[in-house]
């Protein structure tokens, strides 16, 4: 299904009141979507159900973040991060995410939990240049694995810069920025 | 006790389930019935006017819709059901479930996603309760909940755990802050008393030697007097010399005299001995000749006489001469030996001006000695004082962020501290040779580092993170420890080089 869409420069808005909901499996395989989630990117429940949650993806996403939000997940902490996502007619929109792991009935690990809240436009803009720059040290970079460590490398820099971690920088620039009201 | 409660719940919710008849049994009997009935309907008119297909017809067409509308119903009902699980879950405290596939379901399809959307709300509620206290159970306030979207209540409710995690937040910050500091406080109050006490002994030392120093000078000061008044008294009897020696000499030449007229005198005498004699001989002889011519003989008499008037005038003459020549003698002598006294006497005088001169010599020496001491011990207690004050610093910064200056010196290298320069440079000049200066160079670089790691650890959340405030406290410790070191290896080093 991924490739299909061709991504444009439309961007859809979420609305402040409202947040998008999905659930996978351990694979990261879609088990659950909320309305919200169908009605910004326009795809049927049938079309994401059972299919990687990259079906959303956006080509202008660094791959880097996705290793960083793994790399989290399988230590069974939550990760936040902003991330910019595909509708299925190529337009796009931005989200606040957070993920968690999910766990059943006997306490035992069975997938994991989104929740994405509209983001402060001003927090995107401070990530879209960052996630620019990891795109193109990724794309100038042959080795995939490589590609993804220097571009987050890069982004460890520019959070040295800032004197934060990625999780404190993140949540900050969502608080600044009027993200709680 | 909590499982008992939950299990008495769900058979209690079983049980009442039983009492009730399901929706698919009462389906399931009514869609039998009409078809019964449906039956019995097609068997009495089968009997009573024969075999009617038409009426045969409608009965199967009615089986199949009650067939259709069975499985219909089930569909619905089998939905109900997953509804009804998500449900019980929820009551069994299980949020994650949801309830997928129900596009065309209509009212059912419509419930169905109420409820995944009213799980999804309580669900993240739930989770970013869960989540925030889980971090500010670990002393980490950076995760607040996020109340948007969220409806009424549950919004509100996160905005007042964001709210009570703020302060919260601002209390641990304070209390560790207040611990932070007390700590380090304690620590600086402890060794700043036992460091200004040191500087006040070494203090109290240089007031000694300077004191010392005082007491030589009054010292030297009188035996300069002393010198003075034995050098006076010396000229003096110099003085008293010279007058005695040249009236010695006068004298000496009055004695010159006196014996050149003893030597007329007795020449005198010889010739007046040589007359008599004479005389006596011509007397003698005229006596011989004339016998009795006693006229010439008279002569003789009386120039015999008048001989010996003379020489006895003479006589008189020398004995007077003699008379005052010996007194002369004696007083010769009497000078002579007032000036061995007085020499003897300059002698002694100059004796104690020796002496004295050498006393006023060797205080000196222990006038230069005792200020060389001084100037080392001075040297030491500003060392010192220069460490202690780059401690003060150290703790000044380290409790407020605001005191720039002090931490910039606190971050300074080891050689371009004060203590730094002094010792890598005039400090060596005077200490290198004691085995304690080598000694102070390792504390020194230790005593940086403590404090340089103490800052960098300050750039770590120690404000949530106990053990980040505890690793700063060893730090300042150590700090303390090397201090100790380094106080004392000065201490020795200026001893050894005394
Ligand atoms: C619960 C959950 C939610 C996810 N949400 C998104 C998402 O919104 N957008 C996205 O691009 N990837 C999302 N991912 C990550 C994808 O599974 C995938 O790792 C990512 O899109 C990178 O795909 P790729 O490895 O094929 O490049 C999510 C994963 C999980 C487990």
């Amino acid at each position: 299904m991924r490739g299909q869409v061709v991504a444009r420069e439309e961007q859809v808005l979420l609305d402040q009141d409202e947040f998008i909901v999905s659930k996978t499996n351990l694979k990261g395989e879609i088990t659950y979507v909320n309305r919200t989630f169908m009605e910004i990117s326009l795809f049927a429940e049938h079309q994401v159900m059972r299919q990687n949650h990259n079906i959303i993806r956006h080509p202008d996403m660094p791959r880097g973040v996705y290793r960083m939000m793994w790399e989290q997940l399988k230590q069974r902490q939550e990760f936040f991060g902003y991330v910019k996502n595909l509708c299925s007619d190529g337009s796009y929109y931005w989200v606040f995410a957070n993920i968690t792991p999910e766990f059943d009935e006997q306490g035992k690990h069975c997938g994991f939990l989104s929740v994405r809240r509209k983001p402060p436009s001003a927090a995107v803009e401070v990530i879209k240049p960052i996630y620019q720059k990891m795109c193109s040290i990724e794309a100038s970079t042959p080795n995939k694995k490589r590609g993804e460590e220097l571009s987050l490398a890069y982004f460890e820099e520019e959070l040295a810069e800032r004197n934060s971690l990625y999780q404190h920088f993140v949540i900050d620039l969502f608080q600044e920025n009027g993200g709680a009201e | 006790m909590v499982t008992k409660r939950k299990s008495s719940r769900i058979s209690k919710k079983q049980k009442s389930y039983t009492n009730i008849p399901l929706l698919r049994t009462q389906v399931a009997w009514a869609m039998g019935l009409i078809s019964t009935i449906g039956g019995a309907m097609f068997a009495y008119t089968w009997l009573s006017t024969g075999f009617n297909l038409l009426v045969c017809l409608g009965l199967m067409i009615l089986i199949a819709l009650c067939l259709l509308t069975y499985q219909r119903f089930n569909t619905y009902l089998m939905t109900l059901d997953l509804v009804n699980g998500v449900l019980i879950k929820a009551n069994q405290g299980q949020l994650g479930s949801r309830v997928t596939g129900t596009k065309g379901l209509g009212e059912v399809g419509k419930i169905a996603w109420e409820l995944n959307e009213f799980m999804d709300i309580l669900e993240n509620y739930f989770n970013e309760v869960n989540t925030c206290f889980e971090y500010a159970a670990r002393n980490d306030f950076s995760r607040p909940t996020f109340p948007t979207a969220l409806p009424g209540l549950l919004k509100s409710s996160l905005e007042h755990i964001n709210r009570s995690l703020d302060a919260m937040h601002d209390n641990v910050q304070f209390i560790s802050r207040n611990e932070l500091t007390s700590k380090l406080y304690l620590h600086n109050t402890e060794h700043l008393i036992k460091d200004l006490q040191g500087s006040q002994m070494d203090l109290n030392r240089v007031n000694e030697q300077i004191n010392q120093v005082g007491l030589l000078a009054v010292e030297n000061n009188s035996s300069a007097k002393n010198t003075k008044i034995a050098v006076d008294n010396i000229s003096y009897s110099l003085s008293t010399i010279t007058d005695n020696v040249t009236e010695a000499s006068e004298v000496v030449s009055v004695l010159n005299q006196d014996s050149s007229a003893i030597s007329k005198a007795l020449s005198t005498i010889t010739s007046i001995a040589d007359q008599t004699n004479l005389l006596a001989l011509n007397a003698s002889i005229e006596a011989a000749r004339a016998g009795v011519h006693g006229r010439g003989f008279a002569v003789v008499a009386d120039e015999v006489k008048a001989l010996a008037l003379r020489t006895k005038e003479t006589a008189d003459e020398i004995a007077l001469i003699i008379g005052s020549f010996s007194e002369r003698v004696n007083t010769i002598t009497a000078q002579a030996e007032q000036s061995i006294e007085l020499t003897s006497k300059a002698n002694g005088l100059i004796d104690d001006m020796q002496t004295s001169i050498s006393t006023l010599l060797h205080t000196a020496e222990q006038t230069t000695g005792f200020a060389a001491a001084a100037k080392r011990q001075t040297a030491g207690s500003l060392s010192k004082v220069d460490l202690i004050v780059y401690k003060q610093n150290a703790y000044r910064g380290l409790s407020n962020s605001e005191e720039q200056g002090s931490i910039d010196l606190s971050l300074i290298d080891h050689r371009d501290s004060l203590f730094g320069q002094w010792y890598y440079g005039e400090g060596s000049d005077t200490f290198s040779e004691t085995q304690a200066f080598a000694q102070i160079e390792q504390p020194h670089i230790n005593l940086h580092q403590t404090v340089h790691q103490a800052f960098a650890m300050l750039q770590q959340d120690w404000q949530q993170d106990k053990s980040v405030r505890n690793a700063i406290i060893d730090e300042i410790a150590q700090m303390e420890q090397s201090s100790d070191t380094l106080l004392q290896a000065i201490d020795e080093m200026v001893l050894e080089q005394a």
